[in-house]
């Protein structure tokens, strides 16, 4: 496990980040709508607000200032060319005295468009129109509602991905991590195995044969039968940190090996059953030989069992490892300390699972699902 | 959300658009002219007051008379209320609104309607069975090989009300061409003659006195065999006509109340025949 949980730190900076794109997406479109379709609009105002000043002019010029009078003619005269539809107009003297016509009522939110009406070169009439933005700001909350889906779909794709694959990597980072984990420790084992085997065995054996050459004496017989407890000890712990006879012998015949020494120095019965296997990594072989030690060890020390079975089956491309005792565990007793969650992450970096219980009568079952074809990048070198 | 709010009052409030009119500055007071008489209204009504100014000057009355270009009978009563001109013309009957005003009202005779045509067109008139189809759009060949072609007046032309007395259905046939944008529609009695004269083949309704006071090159067409002019009703005939009259403000009566006098005279009345106006029916005020 890293201590530096990344997904956590990635999903919030993303977040926000996501935030304002989805909110940048919403915006942007829908505002740049109802821009340029209010300009639009203002121009189609202020282009009929001109065209109608041209008209009244003509008027204004034949009746010599009371135009305004004659504005309901041309108004009509603009209603029946379709010109006023959905448009309200309002005519305005130069001293800004209201002119009457007739037009479509004032819209809710109108958009005003004006033009000017010069005769000789003096202001002498001010024509607005007005256009309705109702239909545009509907239209454009209907793009804002489109675009809120479109964002919050896009955000969740900005968001969702990049994150999975920090997740994902960071999932692999922490695989490879308790692999090579794993691999150092079994490095670091057989060295001290070897070291052990070579250096203080080969030294305790050299004075061992050094004793025998020497003449009978009560002592010698005392010394000789330390050395050879010392030695037994020095054997057992090399077996312990690193089984030789995985490495010499196969799995299969190592597990039966470790059964029957297992038996001998605890007084627990062992029995091994151990189908015909197929050639195996050595990392599967190490994870197997492990779990079956570990769980032994277990069984030895809190499990008050006099008797202990040890499975592993072949099952099309897995492996079933199962090690269960006739113990008497009391519930509370069954603590995950170290050992066992050695188990779980040993399954757990060869892709297998583990499940570790007491039955009701206080047996402890340990299984062990492992493929055979897993997936390690660490390899563990073989002796 | 609170950002998404702001941007889009920003783009409300903040766009480009002009300002809204201003509220409307105070009516000036009337300031009376003297000097001069100002009358304005109704097209038709034009040929006739410019002849009473003219007899009014002759008569050597005073103020001077000033007839201003037809702009509507609406325009001459509103112009008239608001006191921009002494007489307003007016050739039809009177608004619900407009009768509220409370305006004086003299009748000064009538005008003869009907309908005008191009001085070619080989037709003597049409039966008023005829009329409506006229207006709905039916291609009618004329015998010059030129086809008829209807021109229309504004929906506020006077004329019409007289017309559909004459020919049931012409109202609708009418209010279908406006909406159809069937035929050309003109807004001015003068702006109709131009059309008239200039359109071979063109018919449309129009003043038969304005015709004979104007002395315009257009054909009177008959309608069911009867020439709609004025010898026509002086002779006890019926023919469609729209009663003629000034209206003005009841504060200024004094000032009005010469020339009235003057056009309702007796004298005065039996000169409109002349310029193809029927005189008025009732007596004199």
């Amino acid at each position: 496990m890293i201590p530096f949980d990344l997904t956590r730190w990635f999903r919030r900076r993303m977040l926000l980040l996501t935030v304002l794109t989805a909110i940048v997406i919403q915006v942007s479109a829908p505002t740049a709508y109802y821009l340029a379709k209010r300009h639009e609009l203002w121009l189609e105002a202020r282009s009929f607000a001109t065209q109608t000043a041209g008209l009244l002019r003509s008027e204004i010029e034949q009746q010599n200032g009371l135009w305004q009078y004659n504005t309901p003619k041309l108004t009509e005269r603009l209603a029946s060319e379709g010109l006023l539809s959905g448009r309200h107009l309002v005519i305005r003297t130069a001293d800004n005295q209201a002119v009457s016509v007739f037009a479509d009522p004032l819209p809710i939110r109108p958009l005003w468009g004006r033009a000017d009406t010069h005769v000789q070169g003096d202001r002498v009439a001010r024509v607005y129109v007005a256009l309705d933005m109702g239909p545009l700001l509907r239209t454009t909350l209907w793009l804002g509602f489109s675009f809120a889906g479109l964002s919050l779909l896009v955000g969740a794709l900005l968001y969702v991905l990049p994150v999975f694959a920090v997740s994902t990597a960071q999932r692999r980072i922490e695989r490879l991590l308790a692999e090579l984990a794993l691999a150092m420790q079994e490095e670091d084992r057989r060295r001290i195995a070897r070291e052990l085997h070579d250096g203080v065995g080969q030294a305790l054996t050299a004075a061992r044969l050094k004793i025998m050459t020497l003449e009978a004496h009560p002592a010698l017989a005392d010394l000789s039968k330390l050395l050879d407890d010392a030695l037994m000890d020095i054997r057992r712990s090399v077996e312990r940190l690193s089984p030789l006879s995985l490495s010499d012998l196969g799995l299969s015949e190592a597990l039966h090996r470790h059964c029957e020494s297992f038996s001998a120095a605890t007084g627990l019965s062992v029995f091994c059953e151990v189908d015909e296997l197929p050639p195996l990594s050595a990392q599967l072989e190490t994870a197997c030989y492990r779990i079956v030690q570990e769980s032994l060890t277990n069984t030895a020390k809190h499990a008050h069992a006099k008797r202990a079975w040890v499975q592993l089956r072949v099952e099309e491309d897995h492996l079933l490892l199962a090690v269960y005792d006739d113990g008497r565990a009391n519930t509370p007793t069954l603590v995950w300390g170290q050992g066992l969650r050695g188990i779980s992450e040993r399954a757990r970096l060869l892709d297998g699972n583990a499940s570790i219980s007491l039955d009701k009568n206080g047996s402890l079952r340990v299984e062990v699902t492992l493929p055979i074809h897993a997936n390690t990048t660490v390899p563990i070198q073989k002796r | 959300m609170r950002i998404y709010i702001l941007l889009y009052a920003l783009c409300f409030f903040g766009c480009a658009g002009d300002l809204p009119p201003p509220p409307v500055a105070l009516s000036k007071p009337f300031v009376e002219r003297q000097g001069t008489l100002r009358l304005a209204g109704t097209g038709a009504m034009v040929p006739l007051a410019k002849r009473l100014s003219t007899w009014w000057g002759e008569t050597g009355g005073q103020p001077q008379i000033v007839v201003e270009e037809g702009m509507g009978s609406g325009g001459g009563i509103r112009a008239a209320y608001d006191g921009a001109i002494d007489l307003g013309m007016v050739s039809r009957a009177w608004t619900d609104d407009e009768a509220r005003l409370g305006l004086g009202r003299v009748v000064v005779g009538q005008d003869v309607v009907g309908f005008a045509a191009h001085p070619l067109v080989p037709l003597a008139g049409f039966s008023s069975r005829e009329l409506p189809a006229l207006f709905e759009g039916e291609r009618r060949m004329l015998p010059d090989g030129n086809w008829l072609v209807p021109l229309l007046r504004d929906r506020a032309e006077s004329a019409h009300a007289a017309l559909d007395g004459v020919a049931p259905g012409l109202r609708n046939a009418r209010e279908e061409a406006y909406r159809q944008k069937r035929w050309r529609v003109l807004y001015s009695d003068s702006a109709m003659a131009q059309a008239l004269a200039s359109t071979p083949g063109s018919v449309g309704v129009f003043s038969m006195s304005f015709l004979v006071a104007e002395q315009l090159p257009l054909k009177m067409m008959r309608i069911d065999g009867i020439s709609p002019t004025v010898e026509t009703i002086l002779a006890g005939g019926v023919a469609p006509t729209r009663e003629l009259c000034f209206v003005f403000r009841k504060d200024r009566r004094a000032r009005v109340e010469p020339f009235l006098r003057f056009i309702t005279d007796a004298n005065i009345q039996k000169r409109f025949a002349s310029i193809g106006y029927v005189p008025r029916s009732e007596p004199a005020p």
